[in-house]
């Protein structure tokens, strides 16, 4: 066992185990009891293995057994649900339920979100018993609710959805990763009532409690601004920041600061260990004495910080980042115990390990892999540099000055290692790249370094005494004030923030291995070349990539699934596209253009936009170009002549100005050739006579009735882009002398019973339908009157919130269907 | 597997061992820092002078009364001791194991030491004859720094060991000066000169004490040591030492 398992035993068990989760992704075998015949058999071989003393045997028994643990793991945890799961005794809708909270409520400005484990839920009149969190909206701000609270409360529950396009969020995960399967929402809290307590951790309600009034205290000594940062940075409350100073954080590649993380972790497990230590060499000589023969202070120092920092990891919420740094640092404790040379990359595997046995899905989170890819570079590039320092004893110990010269290479090294192992991830998930964020960090962390330690010694202090404590937090807000003036004068610079198209997978690990190889390149021949051959076949992917050889013959109409509201995009043969319409929400609480849009684009390696056209100015169709037009190169953009002069709207108008990007005004009779072959003829609005729009619901209906309409015709094959035009405006069309009849339709106004009148759909004759609607819990839309119409014309419909993205592409005589359903392109 | 090899196997998943000396691949039973082969290789005294301890190594190839009184010490200088051992030779690889229990505060490896040097204690020096074991001390202020005092730590084993009482901050520094190790041999006996006090005379009245010390190299400070002591009223001072350089010019 000693060669096998060898130096990293615990990196050895990763692997095998990890082999397992990536198993598990794979395929999902229907029989649970087959695999349990597995797992016994593999267990039994290691078991075996331990019996017999046969080292081969028992290293073998062992990974296969963490394989198959791992891959039963991943299994139970994504699969697996007991049949009195929330999930699987409900239909959407309103219930009473009973449940008791697992948290403390997340406080946004206008909403509050609980996380409620149920107890029960009432069906038809009785109660039934049931497990399973779910995560509750409340639409109110003020809640009297604390962890452990029991609650009974009116919700409407459903499971949640995502917006299903290529390269959207994959939303329904990241929830089932927290172990949420249901979400609800509560419309104001005189639908909650307060029980009587349930069962809860006197050690968590302890720690929320101090979390609350360490915050308040913040909150009472700081302006709003610096109380939000300290609080992020201190109490991992990443909300309390506000929107401008995180937008900033993000901008320079500091957003990593205000999600609490194993540097934060690291921070405060040494300043507890300093104080610990400062504490110990206090103690009067004599007694002093006699504590050395009995332990070394330090260690017993190390030995203290273990409960103080298990309670901070608590006091922050237990995220991935910080559970990670918080185990590699007992293990460093523990390590330090024994005076054993420790294996950063043992301790490494030991965290994942641990990490993934709780939470296998984990492995597929943002935050596992950036905080693990980090680290592993971390210290790999110590493992490098630092190598022949450590092993070989020094004989000469180096003087004050030397200390600080190796520990300020370290600090340089880690900088720039974490920078450039963090980059390829975040541009993969985030498509922004910080040109700044090396030397943010560089700047920054020495500030945090301070604030930090200061701000929670000052919160502790506090609760003895609150002037010494508020002194020091004072002292503290000259430092935080530093940080935010010197992320606010790196924010404006130009660089500091590249939209860049994302790599793929592939390019990740090439990008990774040539990491690799590059901090190796003095001591190996096999790394230069490594690193040179990695770094051209990247390049050479990448270039492709930004230059896709497509079909050029095809025109592709891609309607994608915004939710309620309206986006489409064409790409024409040739090469060309455009972007009808951006999608949106009303108050603009959630960013479709970027994280819908902006993400689907993005997935689909266009850089460049030739045209944007915006149907009509209503938040549904242009909320979300505000950020598709700040993330893309645009060519032009249409719209018809209009009045508007709503927020949104004249945001978007500066946005265009700043940008200076030219903006064509059309209507009925224009006519385009935007590719070979393609025309494009507007239909509406007509020029002449614009309405009068003083009176609100007339209104709202004029503007719907001016949305831009145009027939795109590729030989035989034509569309109809119709906005949201109303019957007055089908009516119109019908009056004109064009042709409107097309292959595809895309229906008018999201299927209100208002649009889609028996004479226009007779008109157009579609052989397609497509709806660009919500789900039914978001608006009124679609009509069933209006879908007994199409049905009477025998018309197929589609919907893009039960086909996700739908894709037509023609070569002009056939088209082909494809639909995006379940995370997966579905063709037909 | 008895109940300790379980936790020390468990440890050796999470920190596997690596010898300090070696490099090479510790035992899975045991919470060791050293390889029980290079443990086999440090360089011991095998033969010595009967009263100071000097090592003889000329008498490594064997042949006529190994250890013997060599007979120049006394002219030399007054050691005060009535007896002084060693049991390793301060070189090589005990030198480097030394410098990193010392200055690497790898403190657990005073137990390591001490066992070893229990198990190669020659026969006719028995620790268990002595009223007292007392540790050469630090002063307050490098043990602040150190955070522990290598030879209490060695005295604290073998104490245990030969069940003798241990006694502590009764012998004290009075200054606070340079280190041993970086002076040549008279000036450490210029720098060790008055640098012990007593703080308890009563209780080493007429009493045996075993002094320990991690290194001999001139026995400047267990002179000076054993000298304070005597004088305090202990009726035999004798010195053991983890290891001895050999013959200082």
């Amino acid at each position: 066992m000693k060669n096998i398992i060898g130096k990293r035993p615990l990196v050895f068990l990763l692997i095998a185990y990890l082999a397992g989760i990536v198993l598990g992704q794979f395929f999902s075998p229907p029989l649970f009891p087959s695999l349990y015949v597995i797992l016994a058999l593999l267990i039994l071989m290691g078991a075996a293995g331990c019996l017999l003393k046969r080292p081969y045997v028992l290293a073998l028994g062992l990974a296969l057994a963490l394989l198959g643990g791992g891959f039963m793991n991943y299994e139970f945890s994504t699969r697996y649900l007991p049949a009195n799961h929330i999930s699987r005794n409900f239909k959407p809708g309103k219930y009473l339920i009973e449940g008791r909270l697992t948290s403390p409520p997340t406080l946004f400005p206008a909403k509050t979100v609980l996380y409620v484990d149920v107890e029960r839920i009432e069906a038809g009149g009785n109660w039934r018993g049931v497990t399973g969190k779910i995560r509750l909206t409340v639409y109110q701000s003020k809640l009297e609710l604390k962890y452990g609270d029991r609650i009974r409360a009116l919700a409407k529950l459903r499971i949640p959805t995502n917006y299903g396009n290529p390269g959207s969020f994959d939303y329904r995960a990241y929830l089932a990763r927290q172990g949420i399967r249901v979400t609800g929402s509560i419309s104001s809290n005189i639908h909650i009532k307060k029980l009587a307590p349930g069962k809860r951790s006197s050690l968590l309600a302890g720690i929320y409690d101090l979390r609350l009034r360490l915050g308040s205290f913040m909150e009472l000594c700081y302006p709003h601004a610096q109380a939000g940062l300290l609080r992020a940075l201190v109490l991992g409350e990443r909300l309390a920041v506000n929107s401008a100073i995180k937008g900033e954080f993000i901008v320079v590649g500091l957003a990593h600061l205000l999600a609490i993380s194993g540097l934060h972790v690291g921070f405060v497990g040494f300043m507890f260990f300093a104080c610990f230590r400062f504490i110990l060499r206090c103690l009067p000589d004599a007694l002093f004495e006699r504590l050395t023969g009995w332990v070394r202070p330090g260690k017993l120092a190390a030995v203290l910080t273990v409960p103080a920092l298990i309670g901070y990891t608590l006091l922050v919420g237990s995220r991935t980042a910080t559970v990670r740094a918080t185990i590699m640092i007992l293990a460093y404790i523990l390590s330090l115990l024994v005076d054993r040379e420790r294996d950063l990359y043992n301790i490494l595997a030991l965290s994942a390990l641990i990490i993934l046995i709780w939470k296998p899905t984990s492995l597929t989170a943002i935050d596992f892999q950036l905080s693990f890819v980090t680290v592993f570079f971390i210290v790999y590039a110590f493992d490098v540099f630092y190598k022949r320092e450590s092993k070989q004893p020094l004989l000469a110990l180096p003087g004050r000055l030397e200390r600080f010269g190796i520990w300020l290479g370290g600090y340089i090294l880690v900088t720039i290692t974490a920078s450039l192992a963090a980059t390829p991830l975040t541009i993969f998930y985030f498509k922004r790249l910080s040109g700044l964020s090396i030397l943010a960090n560089l700047l920054a962390i020495p500030l945090v370094w301070v604030i930090i330690p200061l701000g929670l010694c000052a919160g502790l202090l506090s609760l003895v005494s609150f002037g010494l404590g508020e002194l020091l937090l004072k002292l503290n807000l000259i430092f935080i004030n530093l940080l935010l003036s010197l992320v606010h004068k790196l924010a404006v610079i130009p660089m500091a923030s590249l939209r860049i198209p994302p790599p793929n997978v592939t390019q990740l690990i090439i990008f990774y291995g040539w990491l690799l190889c590059v901090f190796k390149l003095r001591r190996s021949r096999w790394a230069r070349i490594g690193a040179v051959s990695l770094m051209l076949a990247g390049g050479i992917s990448y270039w492709l990539s930004l230059h896709p050889v497509t079909n050029t013959d095809l025109l592709r109409v891609t309607f994608l699934d915004v939710g309620h509201g309206e986006s489409s995009f064409i790409s024409f043969p040739g090469g060309k596209n455009m972007l009808v319409d951006g999608g949106g929400t009303y108050d603009d609480g959630f960013d479709i253009g970027e994280w819908v849009v902006s993400a689907y684009l993005w997935s689909q390696e266009v850089r460049r936009l030739d045209w944007v056209v915006l149907s009509h100015p209503h938040p549904d169709h242009l909320n979300g170009l505000k950020s598709v037009v700040r993330n893309f190169e645009v060519g032009e953009v249409w719209e018809a002549p209009t009045s508007c002069s709503s927020t949104s709207y004249l945001k978007f108008k500066a946005l265009l100005d700043r940008k200076k990007i030219p903006v064509k005004l059309v209507g009925a009779g224009d006519n385009f050739y935007p590719a070979n072959g393609v025309e494009l003829l507007v239909l509406n609005p007509p020029l002449a006579n614009e309405p009068d729009l003083s009176d609100k619901p007339a209104k709202q209906k004029t503007e719907n009735n001016r949305s831009l309409v145009f027939r795109l015709k590729y030989n035989q094959i034509s569309f109809l882009f119709t906005g949201d035009i109303e019957l007055e405006a089908e009516r119109y069309l019908l009056k004109q002398p064009v042709l409107l009849a097309s292959t595809v339709l895309k229906s008018p106004h999201h299927g209100s019973a208002t649009s889609s009148s028996l004479p226009f759909l007779k008109a157009v004759k579609p052989q397609l339908a497509l709806f660009s609607i919500g789900s039914s819990h978001q608006a009124w839309h679609p009509s069933p009157r209006m879908f007994a119409r199409y049905d009477k014309l025998g018309i197929r419909i589609l919907r893009t919130d039960q086909h996700g993205a739908v894709t037509v592409e023609t070569d002009g005589y056939y088209y082909q269907l494809s639909k995006w359903e379940n995370g997966q392109l579905v063709t037909r | 597997m008895s109940g300790f090899a379980y936790i020390s196997f468990w440890l050796n998943l999470l920190i596997p061992g690596r010898c300090l000396l070696c490099d090479g691949q510790l035992s899975y039973q045991k919470p060791h820092q050293v390889c029980s082969k290079c443990w086999a290789q440090l360089p011991l005294i095998r033969y010595y002078c009967f009263d100071c301890g000097r090592p003889f190594s000329s008498f490594n190839n064997q042949s006529g009364p190994a250890s013997h009184n060599c007979g120049n010490h006394k002219a030399e200088i007054k050691l005060y001791f009535r007896r002084a051992r060693s049991i390793g030779l301060y070189q090589g690889d005990l030198k480097k194991l030394i410098r990193l229990f010392k200055y690497h505060k790898k403190s657990s490896l005073g137990s390591q030491l001490a066992g070893w040097m229990i198990q190669h204690m020659p026969k006719e020096f028995n620790p268990a004859n002595f009223d007292y074991i007392l540790p050469v001390p630090l002063h307050i202020k490098r043990l602040r720094k150190r955070e522990f005092n290598q030879s209490l730590l060695l005295a604290k084993s073998i104490a245990r060991y030969y069940q003798r009482p241990l006694m502590i901050s009764n012998l004290y520094r009075r200054h606070y000066q340079q280190a041993q190790a970086q002076l040549k041999q008279r000036q450490r006996r210029l720098n060790i000169k008055g640098a012990f006090l007593v703080r308890q005379p009563d209780k080493l009245h007429r009493k045996s004490i075993l002094l320990i010390d991690d290194v001999y190299t001139t026995g400047a400070t267990v002179g000076e040591c054993a000298k304070v002591l005597l004088r305090a009223g202990a009726e035999r001072v004798e010195v053991l030492t983890l290891a001895r350089t050999e013959e200082p010019v």
